[in-house]
């Protein structure tokens, strides 16, 4: 047999074979058409219909528990995911709100800094300058501050500088609208002091180390003093009321071979970032009762700026 | 062909039908695929001998009662798409996959138009939105068969 007698063969086969499928698709196509007339037409079809229906009940059953697993699962993905999104979004309440919580516990210290200044003001004199600290300190290893009144305002040189603690220091410069105080710890900072507890007089230098801690130095070694006096301004020099806060005597190094004990203070007042302070005008309070007699005060020791 | 062949290419023709009324999710329920009508081109592509048109009205005629659409509708429509898939099998077989494709979405075309015009006159209401996007995922399903289904 040629190759062109099979070609041949093949397509009268294929012809014939479609031939036949198409009066196949033809007789299917009038059927099913007749079944979609008949069932506009006849609703009493209905019931074949639900008949057939009955009979697919098993395979719907079927199908409705495998989607019921499906969208079971969908669920549990849908839970975990609105689980997500509600722990993401409490996640950011909490922090949204520990933002206003640390906020509310700053403004609580704010709050308690300006009513003890406010009594510090009331006790001072009621002419005194309230100024708050800018955030600028050109020399880091200079401890002063930049008050937001100057001159204008009223601030002078030599001024002291008193926060809700006790003594800040002094202003060193006065320019129009801001001012630069000195901080009682600066290492060029001296202070007449006195003891609360026995009237012993001495000078507070300033250290100038970072944990704003105060020298007593020159102090007698046979002199009472113990951990945890207190300090006030003696008043001595004129620059600063007398009775102010000043330190609590944090360590004594005495040692018998010396003729001078050295004595550590921490300053009462926020030294490390100041907020709110009183400019005091020279209105001194009334010295206060000095109890014993000065000793240990170097007389020329007023309080300096450098 | 041995039986469980055959089994196993009607159990697929099967297996449409019943995925075609599983619930999609809401936003995968608008491109809900023509399933039968995929598995029917694959079954005329990959064994002819058993993509018979009654077997193929049978298909519809099932998916007609499962679905609810008027009796006859996807009986007739998986007819005609048999018919066109056999008729055409010779060129598709032979022809460039990208024309392969082509000729399978016409065919494809073919069987949701006769869905849409034969249903909207015996007011089984379908849209062309809902076509198109039918013949979207459809492609995509075809794609899938041709790729990794021996064809």
């Amino acid at each position: 047999m040629t190759r062109g007698t099979a070609t041949l063969k093949a397509d009268r086969f294929r012809r014939r074979k479609g031939l036949s499928r198409a009066g196949e698709c033809l007789l299917i196509c009038l059927l099913s058409f007749g079944l979609l007339v008949v069932e506009a037409n006849f609703p009493a079809i209905q019931k074949v219909r639900g008949i057939g229906e009955l009979i697919l009940v098993p395979v719907q059953a079927t199908v409705r528990l495998f989607s019921g697993g499906f969208r079971g699962v969908q669920g549990y993905f849908r839970d975990q995911s609105s689980l997500m999104r509600e722990n993401r979004e409490l996640r950011t309440r909490l922090l949204r709100q520990d933002v206003d919580l640390q906020q509310m516990a700053v403004l609580k210290t704010e709050n308690e800094e300006l009513r003890s200044l406010h009594t510090l003001n009331a006790q001072l004199g009621s002419n005194n300058l309230t100024a708050e600290t800018l955030p600028a300190n050109p020399d880091p290893s200079r401890h002063r501050v930049t008050l937001n009144k100057g001159s204008r305002q009223g601030a002078y040189i030599g001024q002291p500088v008193v926060g809700s603690g006790g003594v800040v220091g002094q202003v060193t410069r006065d320019y129009l609208v801001t001012s630069e105080a000195l901080l009682i710890s600066d290492a060029s900072h001296a202070l007449p002091v006195m003891f609360e507890r026995t009237g012993l007089r001495a000078i507070a230098l300033g250290t100038g180390r970072r944990d704003h801690r105060l020298l007593l130095p020159f102090v007698p070694s046979h002199a009472d003093v113990i951990q945890g006096d207190t300090l006030v301004s003696s008043g001595a020099g004129g620059l600063f009321p007398a009775g102010l806060r000043v330190g609590v005597v944090e360590d004594v190094r005495n040692s018998p071979a010396e003729a001078f004990l050295e004595a550590f203070v921490s300053p009462s007042a926020n030294l490390e970032s100041p907020r709110q302070v009183l400019l005091l005008r020279s209105e001194p309070l009334p010295p206060a009762g000095e109890p014993g007699p000065a000793n240990g005060e170097s007389p020329g020791a007023a309080a300096a700026g450098s | 062909m041995t039986d469980g062949a055959v089994a196993r290419n009607y159990a697929l023709v099967g297996a449409a039908l019943l995925i075609s009324i599983v619930p999609l999710p809401r936003l995968l329920d608008l491109w809900q695929p023509p399933w039968l009508a995929v598995a029917l081109i694959w079954l005329v592509l990959a064994a002819p001998e058993n993509a018979r048109l009654a077997v193929a009205a049978a298909a519809g005629l099932l998916q007609d009662l499962l679905v609810g659409s008027p009796l006859g509708l996807y009986a007739l429509a998986a007819t005609v798409l048999v018919f066109l898939a056999a008729n055409m099998r010779p060129r598709i077989v032979s022809s460039p996959p990208w024309l392969r494709f082509l000729l399978a979405m016409l065919i494809l075309a073919a069987y949701l138009g006769v869905v849409v015009l034969i249903g909207g006159w015996f007011g089984y209401v379908g849209s062309w939105a809902g076509i198109a996007n039918s013949l979207m995922s459809g492609g995509v399903l075809i794609l899938i068969a041709f790729l990794f289904l021996k064809v």
